[in-house]
């Protein structure tokens, strides 16, 4: 357990008790006082001689009180701010994933820059026993890495498109965000980097098979070197997968203007999980059922974010590029079939793969400020009122302040 | 005195220094005060300093006044009371003895300083009354222990006698008392009496002389207000003693005093001697007034 002063030049104070009691010292010498009747007074000391002797240096219950009081009320100033390991602050920085993040700029991207903000701010905040968190969202998964610095793998741009963070879910102590032109709202007790950028040109917006690129000055519509893409699936996959599905991305990729490629698709694939039992299912959403055999996927084999669950099992997963279907043969398909296109229609949709390097022409054309706001550390570790003694303290030096006041009232009396 | 007493005991007044008013002061009080007290010794009251009479004439009886002061004779002669009044004789001898040891320089204010101021006053008194006034000083240097004034003798050499003589020294009055050998009629002691037996003073007093004891003390002396601790210093013996005044101490100490004083008063009171005791604070019109009447 160790103490931490978050006003630590008020223990300068501390001289106050003791000047208190030297005072009280300096008051109470005696006076020398001239007198012709010592006699009276000798007879008088003579029967009371020892207990003066007792009393003579003796410094007043009153003026310890008081410094008691003083010495709490200078602690209650220097507000300290006791810790443990155990109770030792926890530093989380977002890193923003967007594209527009690892636009480079002389050799280094903004994620790069606003990572080393960060790291300079930790070194100087940083106490031993506390841990650095490192968050950034990938296709909807939180990942954490604990470190000092940035994760070696984060520089490099997620293999998928990933959107703007949600930042507002972080907006807590001891945050701090990592952006590049930021979320477009301030935070409340976070703390924020932005580290600018300037005008990086490069591709803003995929049409499938033509590209717009920024080229710096103007805006230039170009044929998408990677064609207008495609969506696929292997032939063991669609023996697997349910003929109604396979008919209706087929469907989805002509009116979307994709080609259909085998085994994978450059924009989309649809996969089955490798075979075993098969159960009957009854499961739906959005409106449709579906009726017959599937089988549940192993989310940690299968990656993605689930799209179908029932009964706690999960029968369809998504990730950029990918979705994997556990659903087999269709006994019934019922319920509302439009929503059963529009349902899957949208998965297809946030499915499919945008290049990562396509970043927005607001991005790409830069001009944000730089700007640091330190979060709020001082509240951050814990809101036990017991790891905060400097309302104890302040409330100990007011009752002492009272007891001492009464005790020299009664002095008096 | 020691030179550390004098550099730091608080309250020492070892000199007199009489105001620029103090005589105007006197001489509007002395005539007031000698007629004051013809007109008391007619109507048969007495003072605290009353003796041997001198006949200077007659006045209307009034009411309720001692028939003894009655002039029978005149009273055949002319059918109407009158009665006699009188005055000190005229070859009337005082003498002043004066106490100037060291702490009767303990004030404030100084008990020297207003025994000075009641010397003077008494001696102007005395004048004027046509008596012969020795002034002593116990404790002043053998040379000048002693000043004499006569009628038209100057006041202010007086003064600056006094002026000229400190109260810093170790002196026993007692001394001064057995020394004393004067056949005046009335002897005035100015002291604060510490260290003295009420007897030494007086054996002075017998038919024929009055003596008269005015006891100063000093306010600190009468009612210690001071408490916590204190150094109390004996100015004359130069002996210091840490005391812790509180209140019970304080009400011991009054009480202490009281015994003192009053065996003072039974003394003198059993020898007809005129005694009183005064603060250093009360004006020295105020104490000859309560002495010899108005």
């Amino acid at each position: 357990m160790s103490i931490e002063w978050t006003r630590p030049i008020a223990l300068v104070l501390l001289g106050l008790p003791v000047l208190l009691i030297l005072a009280s010292q300096w008051r109470a010498r005696p006076s020398t006082l001239a007198t012709g009747t010592l006699d009276l007074w000798r007879e008088l000391v003579s029967d009371r001689d020892s207990e003066g002797k007792r009393a003579e240096f003796r410094v007043p219950l009153t003026i310890w009180i008081l410094a008691l009081s003083l010495l709490c009320a200078v602690f209650a100033l220097a507000d300290p701010r006791p810790y443990s390991a155990a109770e030792s602050r926890e530093y989380r920085l977002i890193v923003d994933s967007s594209p527009s993040m690892f636009l480079e700029h002389e050799g280094e991207t903004r994620l790069a820059y606003a990572a080393i903000l960060a790291t300079e701010w930790l070194e100087e905040v940083k106490k031993p026993g506390d841990r650095v968190v490192w968050i950034r969202t990938i296709d909807g998964v939180l990942q954490e890495r604990e470190g000092l610095a940035l994760p070696t793998e984060w520089n490099s741009i997620p293999p998928a498109h990933q959107p703007e963070t949600t930042f507002y879910e972080f907006d807590q102590h001891s945050t701090l965000w990592l952006t590049d032109c930021g979320p477009g709202y301030d935070p409340q007790r976070a703390g924020l980097i932005k580290s600018g950028g300037v005008s990086v040109p490069g591709p803003v917006f995929d049409s499938f098979g033509e590209i717009v690129v920024w080229t710096g000055t103007e805006l230039e519509e170009q044929l998408d070197p990677y064609g207008p893409g495609s969506i696929g699936w292997s032939p063991e996959d669609a023996e697997r997968l349910p003929s109604e599905l396979l008919e209706f991305a087929r469907v989805w990729a002509s009116t979307r203007g994709f080609e259909f490629s085998e085994p994978t698709g450059t924009r989309l694939t649809l996969r089955a999980p490798e075979p075993e039992t098969l159960r009957n299912v009854y499961l739906g959403r959005d409106g449709w059922t579906f009726e017959g055999t599937a089988q549940s996927l192993d989310a940690s084999l299968v990656p993605g974010n689930n799209w179908l669950m029932a009964d706690g099992e999960v029968y369809v997963r998504s990730e950029p590029g990918t979705i994997w279907c556990g659903l087999a043969d269709t006994k019934e398909l019922g319920g509302d079939q439009a929503s059963f296109a529009v349902s899957w229609g949208e998965l297809f949709d946030q499915s499919f793969l945008i290049r990562p390097d396509v970043v927005s022409f607001e991005d790409r054309w830069g001009g944000c400020e730089r700007k640091f706001v330190a979060p709020s550390v001082s509240e951050a570790r814990t809101n036990k009122a017991s790891t905060h003694p400097a309302a104890w303290l302040a409330l100990a030096a007011f009752l002492l302040a009272v007891l001492a006041s009464m005790s020299a009232a009664g002095l008096k009396r | 005195m020691s030179k550390r007493a004098s550099e730091t005991v608080s309250g020492l007044a070892p000199e007199i220094r009489f105001g620029e008013d103090f005589l105007q002061r006197l001489e509007s009080f002395v005539p007031r005060i000698v007629t004051g007290r013809e007109r008391v010794e007619g109507s048969g009251r007495s003072s605290l300093a009353t003796g041997g009479e001198e006949f200077v004439g007659y006045r209307p009886y009034r009411p309720g006044e001692d028939l003894r002061q009655l002039d029978w004779n005149l009273l055949a002669r002319l059918d109407r009371p009158f009665v006699r009044t009188t005055r000190r004789e005229a070859s009337e001898s005082w003498t002043l003895l004066l106490d100037a040891s060291a702490s009767m320089a303990v004030g404030p204010p100084g008990k020297w300083q207003l025994a000075g101021e009641l010397a003077v006053a008494l001696a102007r008194v005395g004048v004027q009354r046509g008596a012969r006034v020795t002034c002593r000083v116990a404790g002043a240097p053998q040379e000048s222990a002693e000043f004499v004034l006569h009628r038209g003798h100057a006041l202010p050499e007086l003064m600056s006698y006094l002026e000229g003589l400190r109260a810093d020294r170790r002196v026993s009055l007692s001394e001064s008392l057995h020394r004393l050998g004067t056949t005046s009629g009335r002897i005035f002691v100015i002291s604060d009496f510490c260290g003295v037996d009420p007897a030494e003073l007086l054996a002075h007093s017998s038919r024929g002389r009055s003596v008269c004891a005015l006891q100063l003390l000093a306010p600190r002396e009468l009612r210690p207000l001071e408490q916590g601790w204190i150094e109390w210093h004996d100015p004359e013996s130069a002996e210091e003693m840490r005391v812790h005044v509180d209140r019970r101490l304080v009400r011991d100490y009054e009480s202490r005093l009281q015994d003192w004083i009053s065996s003072w008063r039974d003394s003198c009171a059993r020898h007809r001697a005129a005694y009183g005791v005064w603060s250093s604070e009360v004006a020295f019109e105020e104490i000859l007034s309560e002495l010899l009447g108005t």
